[in-house]
């Protein structure tokens, strides 16, 4: 566990100089901030705007934080063979894997408060902080996160046999799968015009139902939280991750790096 | 002549290109600052493929049709010859991307009826809104005055302005209800349709649509106070055999507490040949129930 631990935080060091880092959240904070602007074109009903704005700013740039970081800080690191020095060390592969991806976490997480951060003051400044349901607020930028993880997950399996632009490619894809997945699956599923209903289960499964890990309706309706659901939906995210990472450590561990 | 100094053949072409892009930028400002309201009603997307492939950013999506709804809006009403045929496709599109965004169905459902004279989508949408947020008084409310106003159908509007008591726990809205299925045969209930535009009123956010409820309002609180007086007239007819000569007389003779002004902002005129009374602005009074507000 140590050496994983070493390897986290040498990689928050690391990702914390990332100019990109530094202009997504820059650039997400500007949209967050300007969203009252914008909720000034409609009549009535603004404070939707600002939170729905607020909400889909902080995981659109989080999600490109997340890929991109975690391709810049893994696969490229392996592509350009830069980790040899670090795993000529008596530290095993998983842990190093492990420990990058811990890193990222902890870096992406931080980001995911920054943001938030900047959403819970636009929304009060507009409404007043009595009017922002704290609940459904934490609920859903803490499974947020969890997405986030997900992307750190996919990029660091992909990172451990492929190009950093085929890595890329591939966990935005994922991620835009589960997306579209979470949407479509149920007319799939009820459809009587739709065959192969077996496969959509499978798929089901193997895709990361992304919908599951999105509350931000809860914040735009105020919806109360339901607890044993977050703990589901939270349970399921971490699983899939750590899921994701184990199997890209057993990919790592059997590939010939010289 | 000197040679130019190394920096200013640095900075020379560098403000040369500034200019001309601040003069590009200036030529091109009208096309920049001009309004784009939506008319290709061919390119508005499917909305149920488009919430397929949001990739969890339904909600924005919702959010910037329904900015460009309001800026349609805006602009048609400002319109000389006003189109509204984007108001439903894009309505529906952004109920379909968030089926729980009561605040679309209620104002599009509002605009349907009251500007762009579409009773039949505005009916549309509303039960469109009813079934997807059964617990939005509103959208109960807008419903029994299109059938109220519009279409003259008492028993519905009475069974809408009901579940939207009970919805909104609106006490108020019973008894206009009740009013309304018990009252179903009268012509002349200005009461009850005084009572339902002062709800619409303080209920309607689009100035446009506010300046239509506020005026049809002007007309019913005039034609109540004709519909009085004229009942004083006949009263005072089969009192005397003769119709009075003044709208004094029917003061003198305690029918009325007093000659009326007149709601419009001019006066009420009485013609003692005819005995027909009459606005000086909006003229004579007219029955309630005939069609959409013009």
């Amino acid at each position: 566990m140590r050496p994983a631990l070493v390897v986290a935080a040498t990689t928050v060091r690391e990702a914390l100089r990332e100019r990109l880092l530094h202009n997504l959240l820059v650039f997400a904070v500007i949209l967050i901030a300007s969203s009252i602007t914008i909720s000034q074109l409609t009549v009535g009903d603004q404070y939707r705007i600002i939170a729905d704005v607020s909400a889909s700013s902080t995981q659109v740039f989080g999600t490109l934080i997340a890929v991109f970081l975690s391709v810049a800080l893994i696969s490229r690191e392996l592509d350009r063979r830069t980790c040899y020095p670090m795993l000529a060390r008596p530290i095993g592969r998983g842990a190093f894997l492990a420990g990058k991806a811990l890193g990222l976490l902890a870096v992406v997480t931080l980001n995911g408060l920054v943001m938030a951060a900047a959403s819970l003051a636009t929304i009060s400044a507009y409404a007043g902080a009595s009017a922002v349901p704290l609940s459904a607020f934490a609920a859903a930028f803490a499974l947020m996160i969890l997405q986030f993880a997900i992307c750190i997950g996919f990029a660091a399996l992909f990172s451990t046999f492929t190009t950093p632009t085929l890595a890329t490619v591939y966990t935005l894809s994922f991620v835009a799968a589960g997306h579209v997945f979470s949407e479509i699956r149920s007319f799939w599923l009820t459809d009587k015009r739709v065959e192969l209903k077996w496969l959509v289960r499978v798929l089901d499964y193997v895709l990361p139902n992304m919908g599951l890990l999105d509350l931000k309706e809860a914040i735009t309706y105020r919806d109360p939280v339901q607890w044993a659901s977050l703990g589901w939906r939270a349970g399921y995210g971490m699983a899939y991750a750590v899921l994701l990472v184990a199997m890209g450590a057993v990919i790592f561990a059997r590939r010939d790096v010289r | 002549m000197s040679p130019m100094p190394g920096w200013l053949r640095t900075v020379a072409p560098i403000l040369a290109l500034a200019a001309t892009a601040a003069a590009a930028r200036f030529e091109l400002e009208p096309i920049a600052s001009a309004r784009k309201p939506i008319r290709e009603l061919a390119f508005l997307p499917d909305g149920r493929t488009l919430r397929a492939v949001s990739l969890g950013q339904r909600h924005t999506l919702a959010d910037y049709y329904w900015l460009s709804l309001v800026q349609h809006v805006g602009v048609a009403s400002e319109s000389k010859a006003p189109r509204w045929d984007a108001v439903f496709p894009v309505a529906n599109l952004v109920t379909d991307l968030d089926p729980r965004y009561g605040y679309a169905y209620q104002e599009a459902g509002g605009v349907l009826s009251g500007l762009a004279k579409r009773v039949d989508l505005s009916d549309r949408i509303l039960e469109k809104g009813i079934a997807a947020v059964p617990d939005r008084w509103q959208l109960h409310w807008n419903l029994a005055y299109n059938k109220y106003f519009y279409e003259n159908d008492k028993r519905t509007a009475a069974h809408h302005l009901k579940l939207a008591a009970e919805v909104g726990k609106r006490p108020h809205l019973y008894y206009q209800a009740a009013a309304l299925a018990m009252d179903s045969s009268a012509a002349d209930d200005y009461d009850f349709a005084i009572h339902i535009l002062e709800v619409a009123l303080a209920e309607a956010e689009a100035e446009p649509l506010r300046q239509v409820i506020a005026e049809r309002l002007v007309r019913a609180y005039t034609d109540r106070t004709l519909a009085a007086v004229e009942r004083a007239v006949e009263a005072f007819r089969l009192r005397h055999g003769r119709p009075p000569d003044s709208l004094e007389a029917l003061v003198a003779d305690r029918l009325l507490p007093a000659v009326p002004p007149d709601p419009a902002g001019g006066r009420i005129e009485y013609d003692p040949k005819t005995g027909a009374t009459r606005s000086s602005v909006l003229g004579e009074r007219q029955p309630i129930l005939k069609g959409p507000i013009e």
